[in-house]
């Protein structure tokens, strides 16, 4: 642990010389550690915010207006014009996927470069859950992408990295079961059994509690369940991962989602890794 | 000093006599397999090849298919289940009762709750199975509770079969272990019954009689009596192997060519490679070691028909219109150019290499007459219709080397499909590190296709149409045994300390030194291959460790997660 506070502080001092608006920005965000930033290997940012939003933005005037709303997290904005699309007769379930998914994804993008943070993201997820609702009270259930279980290693009571994947995986389209934090392997695999989830995901931000997720990969693999475990979190590498079975390793909030959808489906742990590793 | 060698096939028994030590082939033979009494097929056999003196066999080796049949067929279950610390999904399919107690352990290899061995005294009372398969929660990790539960058994029943999950396999997978432990002990049955059949039959000793493990080594009659279930796929085994004595390179892609598939493997040092994920038997994976094959459907007795007018080499096997007992009957009609279901005799590439004047197998005149009523059928001269025939065995064949030395079957119709393919102006060679070995009846016109497609030398071996039958008896006793040093972190008094895990044959030992549990676990790895070396009757072996560390980065630092301690021995 404390090797670890001490490199850790090394590379925050170094990442303030080097570009120190970004850093004040997260220093703001006061979860640098906790999100297990690799200062330096952070995806190369393409192009500007405004394409980011360009990209995702629906054609459909109306469409882009839900999503704009999404984006902006004003969750009253975003039930008044779904309430208005379906009355003028939309498909419930295209305005969930083609209006109020693109405005998520584009918040869920602009988080992984750096240029929106947790509250944002959590505010939009808000505003997108009121549309949601209204859809869903036309459709019936909304169909979920996958059963999904979030948890913080035995031990580990660090939980706002995992907080945020939980809503980010959510704002995406799982049905995601937040376990908590310190939670044992047992209590996964109960979780798995009971609630006939497809994959866990697992995190945490101590080197001294990161055995746990091992532990809870090989017990989900020892009582024949075949439900693979996604890693991640501070003290989480991929070389680390790859020395035991049924996992996969996910750096960001947003590779949860991309091993999810892999993992949800029907690929199992080592198509996965394969393809995202 | 003799030795015979003896591979039980689906449909041929092939035998081979051998002097040793020079291993020289002195006679072979090869009859029918009738399937519903392997040990007569094994004597037609054993008695074709007139073995000089059969008690005096220095060694007396048999592959067989039985144990791949009977998890395929299945055969009446006589199995008692016992589960420690979990219940099993699917019992039904491996055993015909369960008996569930408490106990097990955790990932690593400490107790999770104490053993209920009262449950199981009072639950054997009620147990008609003769046979148990016995699997613990984590018992690979730590076997403890499946030993305590094995010898409660034999003392209830002194005369029991037991077979524990965690002596079989090294997998994680509880029930996985369960299913295998089953399997084998139905299996240990049917095999004790074959041995002894084929020992009363041939006269030869039992102490001299071995078996071929799917892993391309031999095993001694009574281990395999012990784990039949390793005996699963050593026919395609024993051929690699055959392939590479009988050729003498002991790194080759080995080609067996049958009736119906070709079978295509790399040998590396006289070793077969293995398959990562175990053996694939009647459609599931069993997690045993075996063979890494790749199989493809063609073969002498593959189809080749008429479909719209054009050639069509087809994917299921027929017989050999030229090996006909009345070709001429069965000509009649022009049916035998077509695809009908039911179809007994047809063209094949028996047929083709007849015709065309590469073999001399099989009645010349019917063979030119077929191929020309299907030239006449395609609209095509009859050397067209050869060179697309031929092109099209040349392509499959080529197709399925690339598989078999990639790991990637390429799309059919795809980018690098073509590329394989070529053209008129592009020629693709493959360039081959290892030569090419071929066994089987008709291969010697198959590998003659490659030619000028493949880059490198191409070996036919004298007696290859046996291979099988000589790899099964030049092969010798192998074992390789891991034993994994697992490093855990450990809270002892608020500070972090690292604790070493070792799995030993009945339980589980900690250190607080890596050097001494590296140094326990050689001693364990050791011990377990010598008294499988003794087992297996080999005299004369070497012992080789080797250790390896399995690390991961953390911090700018290599950490060690695991070392692994390999122990192998080989006879010499």
């Amino acid at each position: 642990m404390v090797r670890h506070m001490d490199l850790l502080a090394e590379e925050l001092l170094e990442f303030r010389e080097r570009d120190p608006a970004r850093y004040r920005r997260l220093i703001q965000e006061g979860m640098l550690a906790e999100l297990g930033f690799e200062i330096g290997s952070k995806s190369a940012k393409v192009g500007t915010i405004e394409e980011v939003k360009a990209k995702h933005r629906p054609r459909d005037a109306m469409y882009a207006s839900i999503s704009d709303a999404v984006i902006a997290g004003n969750r009253s904005k975003v039930e008044e014009l779904v309430a208005a699309s379906i009355a003028q007769g939309k498909d419930p379930l295209d305005v969930v996927t083609n209006a109020l998914m693109p405005g998520i994804q584009t918040q869920c993008e602009l988080y992984d470069r750096g240029d929106a943070f947790v509250p944002e993201i959590l505010m939009s997820n808000n505003a997108m859950q009121g549309g949601i609702k209204l859809a869903q009270e036309k459709l019936g259930d909304v169909p979920t992408k996958g059963k999904i279980a979030s948890f913080v290693a035995e031990g580990d009571l660090h939980d706002i990295g995992k907080n945020i994947v939980v809503a980010i995986l959510r704002a995406n389209g799982f049905d995601v079961l937040d376990l908590g934090r310190d939670v044992a392997a047992d209590t996964v695999v109960s979780a798995v059994k009971e609630k006939g989830l497809q994959m866990v995901n697992g995190s945490t931000l101590m080197s001294t509690t990161k055995a746990g997720l091992k532990k809870t990969a090989e017990t989900l693999e020892e009582e024949g369940l075949s439900v693979p475990i996604a890693c991640g979190g501070a003290a989480v590498s991929r070389s680390y991962v790859e020395t035991f079975g049924n996992s996969i390793y996910g750096r960001s909030p947003l590779d949860a989602v991309k091993i999810a959808t892999e993992v949800c489906s029907g690929k199992d742990w080592k198509e996965a890794r394969k393809t995202l590793h | 000093m003799y030795a015979v060698g003896i591979d039980v096939g689906g449909t041929y028994t092939d035998g081979a006599l051998i002097e040793l030590p020079a291993r020289a082939v002195l006679r072979v033979a090869k009859v029918p397999t009738d399937p519903g009494d392997l040990a007569g097929s094994v004597l037609r056999c054993f008695h074709s090849l007139s073995v000089p003196a059969p008690s005096l066999l220095s060694r007396f080796c048999v592959s067989t298919t039985l144990a791949t049949n009977t998890m395929v067929e299945g055969t009446k279950k006589d199995v008692c289940a016992i589960c420690i610390g979990l219940r099993p999904s699917r019992p039904i399919d491996y055993a015909n009762e369960v008996v569930s107690i408490d106990g097990g352990h955790d990932a690593s290899g400490n107790e999770a709750s104490p053993l209920d061995l009262s449950t199981l005294t009072s639950a054997m009372a009620h147990v008609k199975s003769s046979s148990f398969a016995i699997s613990a929660r984590f018992g690979v990790r730590n076997p403890e509770h499946e030993v305590m539960v094995a010898n409660e058994v034999l003392r209830v029943r002194p005369t029991a079969t037991v077979v524990r999950g965690s002596e079989l396999v090294g997998v994680l997978g509880m029930e996985e272990r369960l299913f295998l432990a089953a399997k084998n002990a139905e299996l240990i049955h049917v095999m004790r019954g074959l041995i002894r059949a084929i020992g009363s039959v041939t006269k030869v000793p039992v102490s001299s009689t071995y078996v071929l493990k799917g892993d391309g080594s031999l095993i001694s009659s009574e281990e395999a009596a012990l784990r039949p279930i390793m005996t699963v796929l050593s026919g395609p085994a024993a051929s690699v192997v055959g392939g590479s004595l009988l050729s003498g390179s002991r790194d080759a892609l080995v080609i067996d060519i049958g009736g119906t598939t070709t079978d295509i493997s790399l040998i590396a040092n006289g070793r077969v490679r293995l398959a990562e994920e175990g053996a694939m038997v009647g459609g599931a994976r069993l997690r045993v070691p075996a063979i890494d094959i790749t199989t493809i459907a063609l073969g002498g007795n593959t189809e080749i028909y008429c479909d719209d007018r054009r050639p069509r080499l087809g994917q299921r096997a027929i017989h050999p219109m030229c090996l006909a007992p009345d070709a001429p009957r069965q000509m009649k009609d022009r049916s035998f150019l077509f695809p009908v279901p039911g179809k007994v005799y047809g063209i094949t590439p028996v047929d083709l290499f007849r015709a065309r004047g590469r073999s001399d197998h099989g009645d010349k005149g019917i063979a030119t007459v077929a191929l020309a009523a299907l030239a006449q059928a395609c609209d095509l001269s009859i050397d067209e219709l050869f060179e697309s025939l031929e092109d099209a065995i040349r392509y499959r064949l080529l197709r399925s080397l690339s598989a078999a030395l990639t790991g990637t079957m390429l799309p059919e119709g795809g980018d690098a499909d073509a590329l394989l393919k070529g053209g008129p102006h592009l020629r693709t060679v493959l360039r081959i590190g290892v030569p090419i070995v071929g066994i089987g009846a008709p291969v010697r016109p198959f590998l003659d296709l490659l030619k000028g497609r493949v880059e490198c030398e191409i070996i036919v071996p004298e007696h290859h149409e046996v291979g099988n039958a000589v790899g099964a008896v030049c092969t010798n006793v192998f074992v390789r045994k891991e034993v994994a040093v697992r490093c855990e972190p450990r809270m002892m008094q608020g500070e972090e300390v690292m604790t070493f895990s070792v799995t030993m044959p009945d339980g589980q030992r900690t250190f607080q030194s890596r050097d001494d549990a590296v140094e326990f676990a050689m001693a364990v790895g050791t011990s377990e291959v010598r008294d499988y070396m003794e087992r297996s009757r080999a005299r004369k072996y070497q012992t080789k460790v080797d250790v390896r560390d399995i690390t991961y980065q953390e911090y700018g630092l290599r950490k060690v997660a695991e070392t692994v301690v390999t122990v192998t021995a080989e006879e010499q």
